[in-house]
């Protein structure tokens, strides 16, 4: 979609977008990235983004508008030198609108979240029942932070590149350790930054890794972020068919892209690569446990959400298990994670 | 909570006009889906009017449907016998016509005074602050704001335990309708198999939405396709005034009678274009995949901005607008200023780089690399 205006009553603007803190939502925020990017309103556009997510956004539409912050200071900082007009807040964090308030920036657009409405100049009330806020999709939320500037986001498909050079280099790194690419390999990312609460035991993601090699023919490979070193070690080995881990491996948020595109199937907890799964259109089963379904119902074309209905205590959306019983996800079976696996790898 | 779980009986009561109709029929397909899985088709109820519901014609076997006459109250014996309503209209009858059936579930947005007559009312998103840029109208207080209206259909559905995987609206026309359509247009000499642009010509009189006559032919002259120009019942005299302005080309007017929608669902599946104000045929094309240059006038873009990577809109900022209104309440030079200002000149080779055809994929055109 694109929109011919005749007299734009402002013209000639200089944008700060601030990022998502969290690489799902991130992945979600591209469109609007890019249609802010394509916005003839905005003469210069930066995006800051957390020093580590960087990776993310490398070689895809809008890498070069990327700033990387390694702290508060330095947002503070980005906004002194470059002056914006506007900035457009992607985080719902109180301290992100803090700092642009301080930095002065005329225009500041956001969701009215974390008690942050005061500090903004255009927000977005979400919709509430009973005078509280129900969970829509963040994507869309995103969406309706945009249009407050005037940017118009037709389009949710997350967009993400990857180089041919990063590209090759996984690809010769999986052949070494055992991959034929031939058949085809299932990645699996157990970890969830979140916290424990989000964790599939290790050994039912083993089980449905198995049950796809004999089905299917495809090796299962198992990758994590820092600090899931120990995670991705449980989960190759309790595998019976070898699955790879890529523990002792270099890895990072752009290395992973790479992983994802080539793969026939990413399984994954509730977490971030689900998105990358999304981007590059790669099938795709998360397993959910303690998240608002609806918060991440979007790019479901090729993804199935799978997760216990009925708990009472669920979604509780708390980093651990207040109850201690963990049923959101100890009652969820390999079974029907690999049902949704074939369902949607066909 | 999980209302639309089969096998609950669930009347959905469809909006009343066109954009929004096409525009909730992910969620009607997916309720379809889902029930057809399980066998129960025939629990669901779709009610709307009755002219709109023809746009269903051939699809959804099995599921009931029940025509709503506009301005009237629905026929509640129809209604009755249902666990779940889910309301995607906007009008308070529905909503008292749903409690006063004895449905005990109700699912609506909490608008328009509806909220104590349903079980399950979500208040709609809103904005505050000052004037987006570019978009919107002044004003201090929280204001509702416009969003996708598909996108608002999925969460409420979506709240309601019903995924919605494909979330583009698709219609697809009738066979019937197709043969008819192409024999109207050999009679007035277009290949129905050659290249048209479809121009929708019509818009209620005196409605600030509808395309200003001037506007629309000169933007019609920049394409180098024969148009076929169409309008609504009661429409015709903003149509043929736009003829008129386009004589010396290759146009046509089709106003006797007047295309019904699933007449026009086939038109517009035939024609490689759209041009149309911000209206119900827009959404028509759209769900077809068809290219369309969008006139905006009072309208905000955002309400529509959504799936729409064939869409080519034409706007003008102005102080004023988008005010939404029926009917523009300026005089003079002012008057419908947001119609008459617009870039049209900007129109044709925009047009001509969306790259027209006959059947455009549905699919978004940018992919990760």
């Amino acid at each position: 979609m694109s929109i011919a205006s005749t007299n734009p009553t402002e013209r000639a603007l200089r944008l700060v977008i601030r990022a998502p803190n969290w690489v799902g939502d991130l992945v979600m925020a591209t469109p609007v990235l890019e249609a802010a990017r394509e916005n003839k309103r905005f003469v210069a556009v930066r995006v800051l983004v957390r020093k580590h997510l960087v990776g993310v956004l490398a070689d895809g539409p809008c890498a070069g508008l990327v700033e990387p912050l390694a702290s508060d200071a330095d947002e503070v900082r980005a906004y002194r030198a470059f002056e914006p007009d506007a900035v457009l807040l992607l985080t719902n964090s109180f301290g992100a609108a803090l700092r642009a308030w301080r930095a002065r920036v005329p225009t500041r657009a956001g969701a009215a979240l974390s008690g942050r409405r005061a500090l903004l100049t255009h927000s977005v009330i979400p919709p509430t029942r009973d005078g509280r806020r129900v969970p829509i999709p963040t994507a869309h939320l995103l969406r309706d932070v945009a249009g407050l500037l005037g940017i118009l986001v037709p389009d949710l498909h997350p967009r993400l590149g990857v180089r041919a050079e990063l590209v090759a280099e996984e690809r010769a790194m999986l052949e070494r350790l055992g991959v034929d690419h031939a058949r085809g390999y299932v990645l699996c990312c157990p970890g969830a930054a979140f916290g424990a609460a989000k964790l599939w035991p290790p050994e039912r993601f083993a089980e449905v890794l198995d049950a796809l090699y004999l089905e299917r023919g495809w090796r299962g490979v198992v990758t994590g972020g820092p600090g899931e070193e120990a995670l991705v070690g449980a989960v190759a080995a309790a595998s019976r068919r070898d699955a790879i881990s890529l523990a002792r491996e270099p890895r990072d948020l752009e290395r992973l892209k790479a992983l994802v595109r080539g793969s026939k199937l990413l399984l994954v907890g509730d977490s971030g690569p689900r998105w990358y799964a999304a981007a590059f259109d790669v099938p795709c089963v998360s397993v959910m446990g303690p998240n608002f379904p609806e918060l991440t119902a979007t790019s479901l074309e090729r993804a199935r959400i799978v997760r216990v209905e009925g708990l009472e205590c669920a979604p509780c959306l708390e980093r651990r298990c207040p109850l201690g019983h963990h049923r959101c996800m100890r009652e969820l079976s390999a079974q029907r994670v690999l049902a949704s696996a074939l369902e949607v790898s066909t | 909570m999980r209302l639309l779980v089969p096998p609950a009986r669930v009347l959905v009561r469809a909006p009343s006009w066109l954009g929004d109709f096409v525009a909730c029929e992910p969620v009607l397909r997916a309720l379809c889906e889902r029930w057809t899985t399980d066998g129960c088709a025939r629990m669901l109820t779709f009610a709307a009017p009755a002219p709109l519901l023809a746009l269903l014609d051939g699809r959804f076997t099995g599921v009931l449907r029940v025509p709503v006459a506009r301005g009237s109250d629905p026929d509640l014996d129809a209604w009755r016998g249902h666990d779940v309503a889910l309301l995607l209209d906007g009008s308070w009858r529905s909503a008292w016509a749903a409690f006063r059936a004895g449905i005990p579930q109700r699912a609506a947005w909490a608008s328009g005074g509806r909220a104590p007559l349903t079980t399950f009312a979500v208040s709609p998103a809103l904005e505050r602050g000052r004037v987006p840029l570019g978009l919107g109208v002044h004003g201090r207080d929280a204001r509702r704001l416009p969003r996708p209206f598909a996108a608002a259909c999925v969460e409420l559905a979506g709240l309601l335990g019903l995924d919605v995987r494909d979330r583009v609206p698709r219609l697809e026309p009738d066979a019937d309708a197709l043969v008819r359509a192409a024999q109207r247009l050999r009679a007035r000499g277009i290949d129905p198999d050659a290249r048209f642009a479809l121009v929708n010509a019509g818009g209620r009189n005196g409605s600030a939405k509808t395309a200003d006559p001037d506007v629309l032919a000169r933007v019609g002259r920049l394409s180098a396709l024969p148009l076929v120009l169409v309008c609504g019942p009661g429409e015709e005299s903003n149509a043929r005034a736009t003829l008129a302005r386009l004589s010396g080309t290759s146009a046509v007017l089709l106003d006797d009678p007047v295309p019904h929608l699933p007449e026009l669902l086939a038109l517009l599946a035939l024609a490689s274009a759209c041009i149309t104000a911000d209206s119900g045929p827009r959404h028509l094309a759209q769900a077809l995949s068809k290219p369309v240059t969008v006139l905006y006038g009072p309208t905000d873009p955002r309400h529509s901005a959504e799936h729409a990577p064939n869409i080519r809109g034409l706007r003008a900022e102005i102080a004023c607008g988008p005010c939404h209104r029926e009917v523009c309440p300026l005089f003079g030079e002012a008057e419908r200023a947001c119609m008459r200002a617009l870039a049209f000149a900007d129109a044709g080779p925009e047009r001509e780089r969306s790259g027209y055809s006959r059947s455009q994929p549905a699919s978004t055109p940018w992919r990760s690399t």
